[in-house]
């Protein structure tokens, strides 16, 4: 019960976070939505499964939604890291850019290679 | 049963070997080539030899690391996932042939971005349970977000972050459906999963996240603005091998999941079958109605994602023949077309016979897209639109039909483009040698499509056995687990 509040309150918050513009409010949302998946990861236990998986235990346990978590959670790690890196280089590009570049780039959803290819 | 192992490790384990090898090597540009020519030809081998294998004695399985199947990893090439690893080895030595022959692999990062790229990607095809599939997802994924920004620049970057977040929010619409699939069968192998019922075993819910997930990460319709954003960002190659590879992945991972997992339940297989004719019509239309070129092409990959989905929608065997056959040979000619089109399309180019050739292989290229006989496209299209009319959805055939020739009025403004600016003087734009280079690994894919075109029955033989295995769950799950 108290997981799937908490669980519940981590997603609303995160998309809540996410729907927000701004790449920094969208790098906390992810991660609180990240960890509202995995509590419920590490609470979507198998029908068969009784007890946690620690030994020693009376009958051999799965331990398969732990492993879930674990590589979730590493995975979430990364993707993490690699979205504030994002942020902070696009940050201080668009800061050495100026706000006139800021405000063309964000309208404007044509990215260009650069070059003399207008039609690109 | 070690060379089994062997066989089906190999087409992950060499391209993340030789990516981390590359990564180390990167101040020598001879020794990541080597590195990267060498890993790819082991992928397209063992994706060879696991087609080979799996349509003449059955489904390929094995578990890694554990002595059942509950703690190991699952590793199964039915005849689909291993034509894909072939398929996708083969995109990749296209796209590093181009990038050797005109020296664009200068970034040092390129090469092993791409090899993690791959081994994601033929990682995700031979994945035997939903856990390790959306481990390669993520494998994939992680490669394309750096491919993507790997150049810098504020557009993009800015189109970057849209597709990351678009991914991640789709990371975690996969993971909730994976633990509501896992909780309900208490099981994420596929083979095991394949002899439960889905609805009577309480897994819809989880499926259905799932499948939205797949969806959003194939680029099909509700959730496809991201990839008509990102994909243009990305440089010419990375565009190239971003159409060929993730969509793919996605698609694939439908395929599979859907028809073997979720024993192709009518109720998955119908909602896909809807998005995926929306996505034709409108998809096809917003590629006529569009301006700019990159995105002309952007939204044309959509659309083609339409096609490889109608087939597994239908669900008949001609259908998913048709659908499979569809993938295997787009895999390679959307990616072709692209790096065929970026160098005619960016800058103008000299006169004389190097131009009439790369134009020709254009031409070529994007007739089969079209699909115009006799080229690879048009088979699979043929097959599509029979096997719409077999199972009685008209709908689905006048779809495709809609969609194809929406394609070819979308693609011609991008011929006028590229064949009406010949008359430029020679010494500005682009060189005759350098163009030879850009398009020479393309135009030896376009007279590939024309053979397959001309000869397309060995790949309607893989694509048949696909089918076969594809469309009985139970026979699938028998031949993994019984081994």
């Amino acid at each position: 019960m108290s997981a799937a509040i908490a669980t519940g309150a981590l997603a609303a918050a995160g998309i809540y976070l996410l729907l927000h513009g701004s790449l920094v409010r969208v790098v906390i949302g992810f991660l609180l939505l990240q960890h509202a998946v995995n509590l419920l990861l590490v609470t979507a236990r198998s029908p068969q499964r009784e007890e946690a998986p620690i030994l020693p235990a009376t009958v051999p346990q799965d331990p398969l939604g732990q492993a879930f978590v674990l590589t979730a959670i590493v995975i979430g790690f990364a993707s993490v890291i690699f979205l504030l890196a994002l942020t902070l280089r696009y940050v201080r590009e668009a800061r050495a850019a100026g706000p006139a570049d800021r405000n063309s780039s964000a309208v404007g959803d044509t990215p260009r290679e650069g070059g003399d290819h207008a039609s690109w | 049963m070690v060379s089994t192992q062997l066989l089906l490790l190999s087409p992950l384990i060499a391209p993340l070997a030789a990516a981390a090898f590359a990564a180390l090597g990167r101040r020598w540009n001879g020794v990541q080539r080597a590195v990267t020519i060498a890993a790819l030809v082991v992928v397209i081998a063992a994706g060879v030899l696991l087609v080979v294998e799996s349509l003449s004695s059955g489904v390929v399985s094995t578990v890694v690391g554990g002595e059942s199947s509950l703690t190991g990893i699952a590793l199964t090439a039915d005849p689909f996932g291993a034509a894909l690893v072939a398929a996708i080895g083969l995109l990749a030595a296209v796209v590093t042939a181009t990038m050797a022959m005109t020296g664009d692999d200068h970034s040092p990062f390129l090469q092993p971005l791409m090899l993690v790229l791959i081994g994601g990607a033929s990682g995700s095809f031979i994945a035997g349970d939903l856990f390790n599939l959306f481990v390669f997802f993520e494998v994939v994924l992680i490669g394309s977000y750096v491919l993507l920004v790997l150049l810098g620049g504020l557009p993009r970057l800015h189109a970057a972050s849209v597709y990351v977040t678009v991914n991640l929010i789709g990371t975690m619409l996969l993971l909730t459906g994976i633990a509501g699939v896992f909780a309900a069968t208490g099981t994420v192998n596929l083979a095991q999963l394949a002899q439960q019922p889905v609805v009577e075993s309480g897994a819809m819910p989880g499926a259905v996240l799932v499948v939205l997930a797949f969806t959003l990460k194939a680029g099909l319709l509700p959730f496809s603005g991201w990839l008509a954003v990102g994909y243009p960002a990305a440089q010419r190659t990375t565009m190239a091998l971003f159409a060929g590879t993730l969509t793919t992945v996605g698609v694939a991972a439908l395929y599979r999941v859907v028809l073997l997992a979720f024993d192709g339940s009518a109720v998955l297989r119908s909602g896909v079958l809807v998005v995926a004719v929306a996505t034709l019509l409108l998809a096809s239309v917003a590629a006529v109605a569009a301006k700019q070129h990159g995105r002309v092409l952007g939204l044309l990959i959509v659309t083609q994602v339409g096609f490889m989905a109608a087939g597994f929608g239908l669900g008949t065997v001609a259908a998913v023949t048709a659908g499979v056959f569809f993938v295997l040979q787009d895999v390679v000619i959307k990616a072709a077309a692209i790096l065929a089109y970026r160098p005619l399309g960016d800058s103008p180019v000299p006169a004389g016979g190097v131009r009439a050739v790369a134009l020709t292989g254009f031409a070529l290229l994007a007739s089969s897209l079209v699909g115009i006989p006799p080229l690879a496209g048009f088979v699979g299209k043929a097959l599509l639109v029979e096997a719409a009319f077999d199972a009685g959805s008209v709908v689905v055939a006048v779809a495709v039909l809609v969609a194809s020739a929406a394609t070819l009025a979308a693609l011609l403004p991008l011929w006028w483009h590229v064949s009406g600016r010949g008359d430029t003087e020679p010494g500005s734009g682009t060189s005759s040698a350098r163009l030879s280079a850009c398009v020479a690994p393309a135009v030896a894919v376009a007279v590939a499509a024309l053979v397959v075109g001309i000869v397309p029955g060995w790949l309607l033989t893989v694509a048949e056995g696909s089918a076969e295995v594809l469309v009985d769950p139970a026979a699938y799950a028998r031949q993994v687990l019984g081994s």
